[in-house]
């Protein structure tokens, strides 16, 4: 009887479906393949993509580095509503550490590939504002051994150097994955069959819920906490927010892209069969999608107690307040409808405190700064 | 038996999960009549088991009433998700078979190929084969839950 009394003592116990979720959540995988780029997981594209990563030299006056807005130490973030570089930009800035595993990039989309993405923010007049005959110059300058050793050299032709300088840089940005959390150890024990102590019982009730009743999972879906796509969520006006078409133009806009998987940049895989389609995301994209008016990308809930402000234009600045919102879901947005599976979750306070005390079972330590930028 | 009664009083303690989004694999399906009961559709997926926010291909057989491969029909298979009011965010394309000189296509076999499909969240999915063939137009819906 003693024994019965224990075993019941901590009711803690998942339903199939819900393991079943959970398992779902973790572990990390390994990057998924960037077919368009053929030294993506080159080790030495890496080195020289992280020393273009800390180079202010790249940018057109000379004070700005990629790492001037993805700060490290903040999980690559900068811990601003808006990026303030050469200018200040219209959108918060996101987390690197998951797009290995991403299938479009900027918070619209607009890009189909890490490399091609990161040549924006380097020509961006708010940000590094730089001509590729500028970045070809600071390569040669400042990058010719790294170049050599990874491409065989600087490009002669300006563009094909920036998008060198695009490739090494997605290959370090893809070493930048985010540590296996709190939440992924309590993943494991629970896989192996043990409900650990190894997230409190409040963090438990908020994982409960995240994965049962606040539907959170519906989008945060799987090990990187998001489904990769795009959604309206109604988001309250700002004054000074004007409006943003989200989506509906990134999904345009990455069908013409100069640098998209189509463009003669793309590398291709030596194994790709001679009939097989080396797009097929771009291929199958709707670009007029009807629910994609002012939709944002779904990021990363990794780390995300370590990434304030949130949403697309950091209109959020604290975890607090983005579940608050989901908690009521005031207002109506000014562009397109608001995605249909969002209900106000109307929960009770605590309930509010456990799913953000879950959300903070999602932190990794972050990565050190390196020694000489 | 202690520790029998103990789990068996047990299975009582977990809470009722109420709106458990579950990620499962898609289950196999069996051969399943359209709604009038013109054909049967037979269909698998590639890849299977089907992984969320990944495309994936569907490969469907066509027999008609008598079990015989129907190679001449059109088929279009396009998923929604009723219950949030959108369909998919791809705009699948669907195999237009093997074709002559004069543009008339067959598909050996009764196989058809829709490729492109991507079923970008979890929930309930309805899964639609419209098929214009020789014995007439007809369809069939498969619930599909993820």
């Amino acid at each position: 009887m003693l024994i019965l009394l224990l075993a019941c003592a901590v009711p803690t116990g998942w339903t199939p479906a819900e393991r079943a979720t959970i398992a779902s959540l973790s572990p990390i995988p390994a990057p998924l393949p960037s077919p368009t780029n053929r030294v993506a997981d080159d080790p030495a594209a890496a080195r020289l993509g992280e020393a273009l990563f800390f180079d202010a030299g790249l940018s057109i006056d000379g004070k700005t580095a990629c790492a001037t807005c993805h700060v490290p130490g903040l999980h690559f973030t900068d811990g601003k509503r808006f990026p303030t570089a050469i200018g200040t930009g219209t959108r918060n800035t996101p987390s690197l550490e998951t797009v290995a595993w991403g299938t479009w990039f900027f918070w619209d989309g607009r890009s189909d590939s890490v490399w091609a993405q990161a040549t924006g923010p380097m020509r961006d007049a708010k940000e590094m504002g730089a001509t590729p005959e500028h970045i070809q110059a600071r390569l040669r300058e400042a990058h010719a051994t790294g170049l050599s050793e990874v491409f065989g050299g600087v490009a002669e032709d300006p563009t094909d150097a920036m998008v060198q300088a695009g490739k090494a840089l997605e290959a370090y940005q893809r070493t930048l994955a985010p540590k296996p959390a709190r939440f992924d150890r309590y993943a494991a024990d629970l896989a192996a069959g043990t409900d650990s102590d190894v997230l409190t019982a409040e963090e438990k009730a908020g994982l409960r819920l995240f994965v049962g009743e606040a539907t959170c999972v519906s989008c945060h879906h799987g090990p990187l906490f998001t489904d990769h796509s795009f959604h309206n969520l109604g988001l309250p006006s700002i004054p000074d927010g004007g409006i943003d078409p989200g989506r509906a133009r990134g999904a345009g806009q990455v069908g013409v892209d100069a640098l998209n998987c189509r463009s003669a940049h793309a590398d291709r895989p030596a194994d790709l069969a001679a009939d097989a389609e080396p797009c097929p995301e771009l291929r199958y994209l709707d670009a007029s999608f009807p629910d994609w008016a002012a939709a944002f990308k779904t990021p990363s809930l990794r780390n995300v107690a370590e990434t304030a402000p949130y949403m697309h234009d950091g209109q959020f600045g604290s975890l607090a307040a983005v579940l608050a919102f989901y908690d009521t879901l005031p207002g109506r947005p000014l562009v397109g409808h608001r995605e249909l599976t969002l209900e106000p979750l109307a929960l009770s306070g605590a309930e509010i405190e456990a799913l953000e005390a879950f959300l903070r079972t999602l932190t990794s330590e972050a990565p050190a700064a390196p020694a000489s930028p | 038996m202690t520790l029998l009664l103990a789990l068996l009083a047990c299975q009582g303690a977990p809470p009722a999960a109420t709106s458990v989004v579950q990620v499962a694999p898609l289950p196999g399906v069996d051969p399943a009549p359209t709604a009038l009961k013109l054909y049967t559709v037979t269909w698998k997926t590639d890849p299977r088991p089907l992984p969320l926010s990944t495309l994936f291909e569907i490969e469907a057989t066509l027999t008609d009433a008598k079990g015989a491969p129907v190679e001449d029909a059109k088929v279009r298979i396009d998923a929604r998700m009723p219950q949030h009011g959108h369909g998919m965010a791809t705009r699948p394309e669907d195999d237009e078979g093997v074709c002559d000189a004069a543009g008339a296509c067959t598909h050996p076999g009764g196989v058809y190929r829709t490729r492109g499909m991507k079923f970008h969240m979890p929930g309930e999915w309805s899964l639609r084969f419209d098929v214009d063939g020789p014995a007439g137009t007809d369809h069939l819906l498969v619930p599909v839950q993820l």
